[in-house]
């Protein structure tokens, strides 16, 4: 093989996690399922009501009428101006009824699901712990809201008992992690210019079992990452990969039978009703042996999505590690549940074992090392916000940008996302923004920098990864700069290893998040 | 109360309520730490603005409507110069007036709104008895001296003598002499005329002693009588002219009405509800529900449980919405947008207010749901208890007491059935149960299943001892049960709307000529009587009273064509004779009044065929040349008004007014109807069965004559292309199958045979060809299914009969199969699929996977002690033992499984609480649904089609994998010794062939993947099932941050979540244990 110098593969350490960016593991304690779904909502206002208010009363502090905060929304007075906090719930007549399914005409085959629940008849309702009001006005039905996300709204009781809304205030993003003070310190030194980009590659949708063609990127993923295709700047490049992200969908669909459940399955139990599963081991046989070829060359991260054999319940839960055979006897590779909070320091002296550390500590010296707190999800989230939204002009951007600024990844659970019944917390509130926000399971890649609205020297880099069988789509983020790139590998003679910068236009991606 | 606190925002919900110690111990979690008890405002709040919004358009700012209560202002009266013209909707008696005579008394409303009250002098009672052969003039005198003599006061105040004829029979065209014995009042009536029925008046002769003697019109109720001779019918206007009445002053008033006044009988101006007097006043109607606070397991009990809560809507007749929408409540209550509240600490202090808001609103109507039997009562008996003495008096007579009578009530039509009244004076009231009860055969009665069937949808049900927890809440938590509450009050009026109840029931009281109140409390004869009287008065004709003497005699009734059963893939024609029994009465003139009887004919020479007839029963009756009789006038009426109604509804655009001739046109064709059953009523007023019998032999022989004529008419030897057969005939229709395959052919040959037939009968009997059935499958005597075609290019509907299974001792299940198996054969016309299907079921009931909600059966607990051991009654005991708080309680609903029980165990041992089978694992028996549920009715619809095959589809291989559950409780279990097994062979897992806490065995390791991913599958699809579920019924109950009460056992979600919780904890539990496994 083809080598003008000795590359070194650059290594990364993974931290634990801390109190305010949680495990999504559901521990025993809240394993249950005996409490109802109040509960999430209850706590995620209790977590959320105070941000809201302090940012609210900032907002609306200065306007001449001043308005005062009731702070029960059934107190809301008739005709003065004030504002209210609460839980969003949009009522949809589309939305998919549990109770319309089961009284259908089972003789007819149900009809498709449907691309969007909007319509014209939707309501906007504020609901807190004493009841609920209907939002109204121009400003809400320009505002895209979810059900589930809590905000602030200034405005006044019509005669007719609603609510006319002149203003809306969201949590905005909450606080960036604080750094460690050396790597702020090595940033702001700046000595570190050097040459060595840390890159974190994330991918989706490996969909291994579904297009054949989706094998042939994969062989090309592999061999890239190992160095062993390409020219001399991307083994450079690929070199400075410090670890891999698979965020959902590694296998394709399997065979889900929804509902009908045994419509297709009774012809075949042939008596015996120990029946062996029918199910094919082979693309989990074909994924456990290119996870081993993966794990063996850096660290790997694997988050289960809504086509793979774990439940649908967010948060997902791991894969068990057993399952990928081999793979499964490299320590660096984890199983994850989705979603996931994962804090990775780049440039300091590695803990992690990886097979090259001897030399490590000689190329790359005088880094300081830098904490980067990263978010990912296998998208299921902000897929089912993109059926509540019309689009244009929300897109799949606009929204995951917005589930920072309202401090939730998934406000929409339970009420249309499936969700395990928490009892004591919301996971899914942000309580810190992370530095690096990854959606995998997208159509298509885009990105985008988003910081508070008040400006802020920090951005949370949001980082839409589309499936990798469709598209070939390799995303690096630099740990560093958090500047993107996207290596597409298409076969059929394109250029291989393809790759993009695309820091420059996050700047436009950035308006369509508002 | 507790401060509700929102800042305190940030604190976790914990699931101690320990928090604040005014709490009551707070066993539930939504009892909150700080004391905050989450309340929520269904999506029925949401209504409740939106009606705000609505009444603030016009003009009304208060909310709930608090400032329009009173009626509109009178403006002052001048009896010289003002006509009143109002509606009467209540008519009843008094000797209130000035003389203390006897005298009807009518309630009504302007058509401005306002409320009057109208005493009728000059009309005392009377009755008529027949003047005996040799009885003069002279003699009236010393015959009514002789009389009160007897009856030892002055009760006969007049007699007179004219001529009249006896509606009973004919007897040549002579009139005869009655006497009109006027009475003193009402109550006396009866005494007089036991005078003459036990032969208790001997006046020289003329009334044999000992013997029965005659009267005539002697046991009609006095409201009545007034009405038939005032020609005012129930619901009419009346008209008082200007300078006939006197307006009593205030100081001398007995009601509360606007207006009240007295006047003389003959100064009424009645108005036949016809052209511009069909229109209506705006009447108020009150719709009202109360919430108790019941004890654990206790029905509430006015002796002891508080009422805390009275919902009321008003509404103006034909508004669409209520105008006052207002609550009561005890304890403060947190703010309702759109409805007023109204708070009081003491339970005295509300009734008494809700007692002072109905005397103001003064409503006309009062309307609920279950109000007869469970609200006025309780409401009474509370304020009894209370020792409250200004609270009965709902009615609108000042100082008449309002109070409970016990009624009973029995009918051929509708059945037995004990139940409470509350006279209301001057108000009219309508049980929307009672009307549902009457008016449609449902599985279930309650307000939940009624609105899930009428209203489409399902609403919240809290059960009486959650209610308790929320009054002793917070004032959210009252104000969830205030919106529960006026929801409840809401619905009984949408369901008026919605069924048209008040302005049919109108309609029917304008027909039939009774008063409103009479509909729902008597049965079907009074109606006709009603009409009866007042034409045979027309006419000079009188009704004898018959003591009304039950007897057995039975005569024959419809014939029915012997079904040839099967499942016919051949158009399948009807040919109905519309209306059969009143045209029949028609056309052969039956009535009291033709009846002849042998003597009669011999002593005026009549001659058969000409001057009378003899019916197939060998009864006779002179034709119309002699006499046309009464009922066949009433009939004629009846049908042609009618058909002017249906006309007019084509033309009418305006929505009320249609739904006014709507109801109109359906209460003319129920009472043509009912017009026969009350000649053959034999405990009736005026039974007849000479009439009644040759009715239904006149049918028998048209059907038969109608198969002859078509089956000779429609062959092969009249150049037809098949042999026409009639394969089925019922009282008044045949089913011809006339053999070609083509629907347009089929059509065309049912109009020509209609038509041929039609012709063979007298007018105006009519055969008329209406539909076509394709495919049909008969099953047996009025059993029957098929597709419903009018037209040749699209069917109507699916239309089956006596299949039906609202039987209410089955369960859902039953009814989904038939109604999919008859779908599949008739509509899809895939026999083939049904038999699969029904296979399916099967071997999935046998399985244990049929959803629990399919197989509950529910009953009403009524009584505890029942002579036969029942299902429900036995299980609520055994309820009590287990828990007596969660017990259900005498009042309630009972919903049960049978379960496996001992061998040879009756079902009512083996009955059992959803809920507990659910949690306990406890297994379904199968074989009971199997064999005494579905069995039954799915053998009579595939036998016809699949003969002794049919069997097979109780038996074959599908039944043969069956699944029991492994209960955690009970009998053996004890001794049970739990051993897991292995995911993929079910071998029992040991130290020696699998890993610890594995989940296979060392064997199947190598399919551990597959295992998994089957296992991630079957868990997924219980995590899916599980949030939809509950995430619907937040969504139902309207609120997120509230926990669901709801326990609505009708709701087919119900017992599906509570099933979803156990299994997809169960499913997670397996999937745990490939964590533990090596792989």
């Amino acid at each position: 093989m083809f080598s003008s110098a000795r590359l070194t593969r650059c290594t990364s350490t993974f931290l634990p996690p801390t109190p305010i960016s949680p495990s999504f593991t559901i521990d025993d304690k809240n394993k249950s399922y005996r409490h109802q779904y109040s509960n999430l909502y209850f706590t995620r206002l209790a977590m959320l009501k105070n941000p809201v208010m302090e940012r609210a009363r900032a907002k609306w502090k200065d306007i001449p009428a001043n308005p005062v905060h009731v702070p029960r929304v059934l107190d809301v007075v008739k005709s003065k101006l004030c504002w209210i906090l609460g839980t969003v719930y949009i009522e949809m007549p589309l939305k998919p009824n549990v109770l319309e399914d089961l009284g259908r005409d089972y003789s007819i085959p149900p009809p498709p699901p449907r691309e969007k629940f909007y319509s014209d008849e939707d309501s906007v309702m504020l609901e807190d712990e004493s009841g609920r009001i209907k939002l109204v006005g121009e400003r809400i039905t320009s505002t895209h809201l979810v059900t589930g996300v809590i905000i602030a709204v200034l405005g006044m009781e019509s005669a007719d008992g609603d609510f006319e809304v002149a203003d809306i205030c969201h949590p905005d993003l909450a606080p960036f992690a604080k750094m460690n003070v050396s790597s702020a310190k090595g940033m702001g030194v700046d000595d570190c210019s050097s040459p060595h980009d840390e890159y974190l590659a994330i991918v989706s949708g490996l969909s291994i079992g579904g297009t054949p063609s989706a094998d042939s990127y994969l062989q090309m993923l592999v061999e890239y990452l190992s160095g062993e295709a390409g020219g001399p700047d991307d083994q450079i490049l690929a070199s400075q990969i410090t670890r891999l992200i698979i965020a959902g969908n590694s296998l394709s669909p399997v065979y889900r039978d929804n509902g009908d459940e045994d419509e297709d399955n009774r012809p075949q139990r042939k008596g015996n009703s120990a029946a062996q599963p029918s199910l094919s081991t082979n693309p989990n046989v074909v994924l456990s042996a290119y996870l081993h070829d993966l794990a063996s060359i850096l660290p790997v991260h694997i988050l289960p999505g809504a086509d793979d054999p774990a439940g649908v319940i967010l948060p997902q839960q791991p894969f068990p590690r057993a399952m990928f055979g081999k793979a499964a006897g490299f320590e660096t590779f984890r199983c994850e549940t989705n979603p996931v909070w994962l804090r990775i320091e780049c440039g300091g002296e590695s803990e992690d074992v990886t097979s090259n550390r001897a030399s490590s500590s000689a190329s790359r010296s005088h880094c300081s090392p830098l904490t980067r707190c990263i978010l990912a999800t296998s998208g299921q989230p902000v897929l089912d916000m993109h059926q509540y939204l019309p689009s244009p002009p929300s897109t799949h951007l606009s929204i995951a940008c917005s589930t920072l600024k309202w401090r939730h990844v998934a406000p929409t659970a339970p009420d249309t996302l499936w969700c395990h019944p928490y009892r004591e917390k919301d996971p899914f509130v942000l309580q810190e923004t992370p530095d690096l926000y990854i959606v995998g399971g997208m159509p298509e890649f885009d990105t985008s920098q988003i910081g508070p609205e008040g400006g802020g020297t920090r951005r949370c880099r949001v980082v839409l990864v589309p499936s990798f069988s469709e598209t070939g789509c390799l995303v690096l983020v630099d740990l560093r700069t958090l500047r993107v790139r996207c290596v597409n590998f298409a076969v059929a003679g394109m250029a291989l290893g393809r790759t993009e910068v695309l820091e420059d236009h996050s700047e436009q991606t950035d308006s369509v998040c508002e | 109360m507790p401060s509700q606190s929102s800042s305190s925002g940030t604190s976790q919900r914990t699931n101690s309520g320990a928090g604040v110690g005014l709490e009551p111990s707070a066993k539930r979690r939504k009892l909150g730490p700080n004391g905050t008890q989450l309340t929520q405002k269904s999506s029925f709040a949401d209504v409740l603005e939106q009606l705000t919004l609505n009444t603030s358009q016009n003009g009304t700012s208060s909310e709930g409507g608090a400032d329009l209560w009173s009626r509109p202002p009178l403006k002052p009266l001048n009896e010289k110069r003002d006509t009143i013209i109002f509606q009467q909707i209540d008519i009843d008696q008094t000797s209130d007036g000035p003389t203390g005579e006897i005298m009807p008394r009518m309630f009504g409303v302007t058509e401005e709104g306002h409320s009057v009250m109208v005493n009728v002098t000059g009309f005392p009672p009377y009755f008529y008895v027949p003047v005996p052969r040799g009885f003069e003039n002279s003699d009236v005198g010393p015959f009514m001296e002789v009389l009160n003599k007897n009856l030892g006061s002055q009760l006969v105040r007049k007699i007179e003598i004219i001529s009249r004829r006896s509606i009973w029979g004919y007897r040549g065209d002579d009139w005869i002499p009655f006497m009109i014995l006027t009475i003193s009042e009402p109550r006396s009536v009866p005494k007089v005329r036991g005078l003459f029925e036990r032969g208790e008046c001997p006046f020289r002769d003329f009334f044999p002693a000992g013997q029965l003697y005659p009267t005539y019109e002697s046991n009609i109720p006095y409201v009545l009588r007034f009405m038939i001779d005032a020609k005012v019918v129930g619901m009419s206007w009346v008209e008082i002219p200007a300078g006939k009445y006197k307006l009593i002053p205030d100081e001398a008033r007995k009601s509360t009405c606007q207006i009240e006044l007295i006047v003389r009988f003959d100064a009424l101006i009645p108005h036949a509800p016809e052209g511009e007097w069909q229109k209506m006043a705006p009447l108020r109607i009150l719709s009202f529900d109360i919430e108790c606070a019941g004890r654990k397991g206790i029905f509430p009990e006015a002796n002891v449980d508080p009422v805390i809560q009275i919902a009321n809507m008003v509404t103006r007749q034909g508004d669409s919405q209520p105008f006052i929408r207002n609550i009561f409540t005890l304890n403060s209550c947190a703010h309702i947008v759109g409805s007023q509240v109204l708070s009081f600490d003491d339970q005295e202090e509300m009734l008494q207010a809700w007692r002072d808001f109905v005397a103001e609103v003064d409503p006309d109507v009062i309307i609920g749901y279950n109000m007869a039997n469970f609200d006025f009562p309780y409401l009474l008996d509370r304020a009894k208890h209370l020792k409250m003495q200004k609270f009965p008096y709902l009615g609108r007579l000042k100082g008449v007491k309002t109070q409970i009578k016990d009624t009973h009530f029995s009918s051929k039509a509708y059945g037995q059935r004990d139940s409470k009244e509350t006279v209301l004076e001057g108000r009219l009231q309508l049980d929307v149960l009672q009307f549902m009860q009457r008016e449609h055969k449902l599985r279930s009665y309650t307000l939940n299943s009624v609105c899930a069937k009428f209203l489409g949808e399902q609403k919240e049900d809290v059960h009486h001892s959650v209610i308790t927890e929320l009054q002793n809440g917070t004032p959210e938590s009252r104000r969830r049960l205030a919106v529960y509450c006026l929801k409840d009050a809401y619905l009984p009026q949408r369901l008026l709307d919605k069924l048209m109840c008040f302005v049919n029931y109108i309609e029917m009281a304008r027909v039939t000529g009774v008063p409103f109140n009479y509909l729902l409390s008597r049965g079907q004869s009074i109606k006709v009587l009603s009409q009866l009287f007042r034409k045979a008065n027309e006419e000079g004709f009188l009704v004898p009273t018959l003591k009304g003497e039950g007897s057995d005699e039975q005569y024959e009734g419809a014939t029915v064509i012997e079904p040839n059963k099967g499942y016919y893939d051949v158009p399948i024609a009807t040919l109905d004779f519309s209306s059969l029994y009143p045209s029949i009465m028609m056309a052969h003139n039956l009535c009291y009044t033709t009846l002849l009887d042998k003597l009669t004919i011999d002593r005026l020479n009549l001659v058969k065929d000409v001057d009378y007839t003899q019916t197939p029963n060998n009864d006779f009756f002179v034709t119309k040349g002699r006499r046309k009789g009464l009922l066949p006038t009433i009939l004629e009426d009846l049908i042609s008004a009618r058909k002017r109604a249906k006309a007019d509804l084509k033309k009418e655009t305006d929505s009320f007014k249609r739904a006014v001739l709507d109801g109109r046109q359906l209460a003319l064709k129920i009472s043509a109807n009912s017009v026969y059953g009350f000649t053959g009523a034999t405990i009736g007023k005026l039974p007849c069965l000479p009439i009644s019998s040759s009715v239904t032999a006149y049918g028998r022989q048209m059907i038969e004559k109608t198969k002859q004529e078509v089956e000779a008419e429609f062959c092969l030897s009249n150049g037809h292309t098949y042999n026409a057969e009639v394969i089925y005939g019922d009282t008044d229709s045949v089913m011809v199958k006339f053999g070609p395959t083509d629907l347009k052919t089929v059509m065309d040959l049912g109009s020509q045979a209609a038509e041929f037939v039609t012709a063979k009968f007298a007018k105006p009997i009519k055969l008329e060809f209406e539909k076509v059935y394709f495919p049909y499958l008969l099953i047996n005597k009025k059993r029957y299914a098929g597709l419903y075609w009018t037209k040749p290019d699209k069917y109507d509907k699916m239309d089956s009969k006596g299949i039906e299974t609202v039987r209410r001792d089955n369960c859902r299940l039953v009814q989904t199969v038939i109604e999919t198996c008859l779908h599949k054969m008739l509509i899809d016309r895939d026999v083939k699929g049904a038999e699969e299907y029904t296979k399916h079921i099967i071997s999935d009931l046998l399985q244990n996977k049929v959803d629990m909600s399919q197989l509950v059966i529910t009953k009403a607990l009524a009584k505890s002690d029942y002579a036969a051991k029942q299902a429900h009654v036995e299980l609520a005991e055994r309820m009590r033992q287990r828990d007596a708080g969660s017990a259900p309680a005498l009042g309630d609903r009972v919903a049960y499984v049978i379960v496996k029980g001992i061998k040879g165990a009756a079902a009512y041992e083996k009955s059992e609480d959803p809920l507990y089978v659910l949690e306990n694992n406890i297994p379904i028996d199968t074989k009971y649904y199997l064999e005494n549920q579905l069995s039954k009715p799915l053998m009579r619809i595939f036998e016809p089609i699949l003969g002794e095959k049919a069997n097979s589809l109780l038996s074959g291989g599908h039944t043969r994998a069956i699944t029991i559950a492994t209960p955690t409780v009970g009998g053996l279990m004890k001794f049970a010794v739990k051993t897991v097994t292995c995911l993929g062979c079910k071998t029992p897992l040991r130290a020696n062939n699998s890993v610890a806490n594995g989940a296979v065995c060392h064997n199947c390791r190598p399919k551990i993947g597959e295992l998994y991913q089957k296992q991630v599958t079957t868990a997924s699809q219980h995590q899916i099932r599980f949030s939809r579920l509950w995430t619907q019924c937040q969504r139902c109950q309207g609120s997120l941050h509230q926990d669901v009460l709801c326990s609505s056992k009708d709701c087919p979600i119900f017992y599906m979540r509570k099933k979803a919780q156990k299994d997809v904890e169960d499913a997670n539990a397996i999937l745990e244990r490939f964590d533990g496994d090596l792989w």
